[in-house]
């Protein structure tokens, strides 16, 4: 028989693996069963889900210098 | 016939589209001098292919597939040179865990001040976000990036880089703890009720 409880390493993993509907219905009951009892493992959730909306907000603020530029119009060269 | 190089402005490509395409590389790959390499590549591509370019498209969305399609092959360059590390990572993950695989005290998720359901306003969190990221090894980054940033699935990801699915949650499990981590240390930590 498989355990009922599941360690915060397996939850943490599983919390990943249920965003991808790779999580075993077992496993489900088991990683749901974990969050109602475990509250760091509540928060790594929420906190994960939370900066997975974040991340796409981020974005590079980088330029190219005029010398960079120059030179790759010069390797693009004209048609 | 009119050619369809007529359609295409290739003396204004640097001009319009250089910033934007390196800029959309830097945030995938992280490395500039490959970021500019890359956008460099496409040009070069992109002019050599003006045939194929049948204006159904804007010159810029074709500009960009070109570009992701060089980033793809990037990655996966990249994961063909690093899978060795994963043992690595895993003993990684083990260092957030105790020995019954519990939290260790110093690596406990605490409360955050902040809407989860919400967004945050501040450009300096971003910043913070941005370089935490940075801190990831280049693959985890290239997994991180492609599941986060472009929606791809464990599936798709595995298929494109060519690694096994085991090794994609050992890989991507240990980049989200760290960057969960990063985040709480270099923001939230020390903001009290914003």
């Amino acid at each position: 028989m498989k355990l009922l409880l599941i360690t915060c390493r397996e939850a943490t993993l599983l919390v990943l693996k249920r965003e991808e509907g790779k999580v075993s219905s077992g496993d489900g009951f088991r990683l749901g069963l974990h969050l109602l009892l475990c509250k760091f493992c509540k928060l790594f959730e929420r906190q994960l889900a939370f900066m997975a909306r974040q991340i796409k907000n981020i974005h590079s603020s980088a330029s190219l210098t005029p010398d960079e530029m120059k030179h790759m119009k010069i390797l693009v060269g004209k048609p | 016939m009119k050619s369809n190089l007529t359609s295409l402005n290739p003396s204004l490509w640097v001009d319009e589209y250089a910033n934007r395409l390196v800029r959309y590389a830097l945030s995938r790959i992280g490395d500039r001098e490959a970021s500019k390499d890359l956008v460099q590549d496409t040009f070069l591509s992109a002019l050599k292919n003006a045939d194929g370019f049948r204006g159904e498209i804007s010159e810029q969305n074709w500009l960009f597939t070109i570009l992701k399609n060089k980033i793809i092959d990037y990655y996966r360059s990249k994961s063909k040179a690093i899978v060795h590390d994963i043992e690595k990572d895993m003993n990684e993950i083990s260092s957030f865990f105790d020995e019954n695989d519990g939290w260790r005290d110093h690596a406990k998720p605490q409360k955050w001040q902040v809407d989860y359901s919400g967004s945050v306003e501040q450009k300096e969190f971003y910043e913070v976000m941005e370089n935490c990221k940075k801190k990831l090894t280049e693959l985890q980054n290239i997994i991180f990036t492609m599941k986060y940033l472009d929606d791809r699935s464990s599936d798709e990801i595995c298929k494109e880089l060519e690694i096994t699915s085991s090794n994609y949650w050992v890989l991507l499990h240990r980049a989200r703890l760290q960057m969960r981590q990063c985040l709480e240390k270099n923001w939230f930590s020390d903001k009290k009720g914003i």
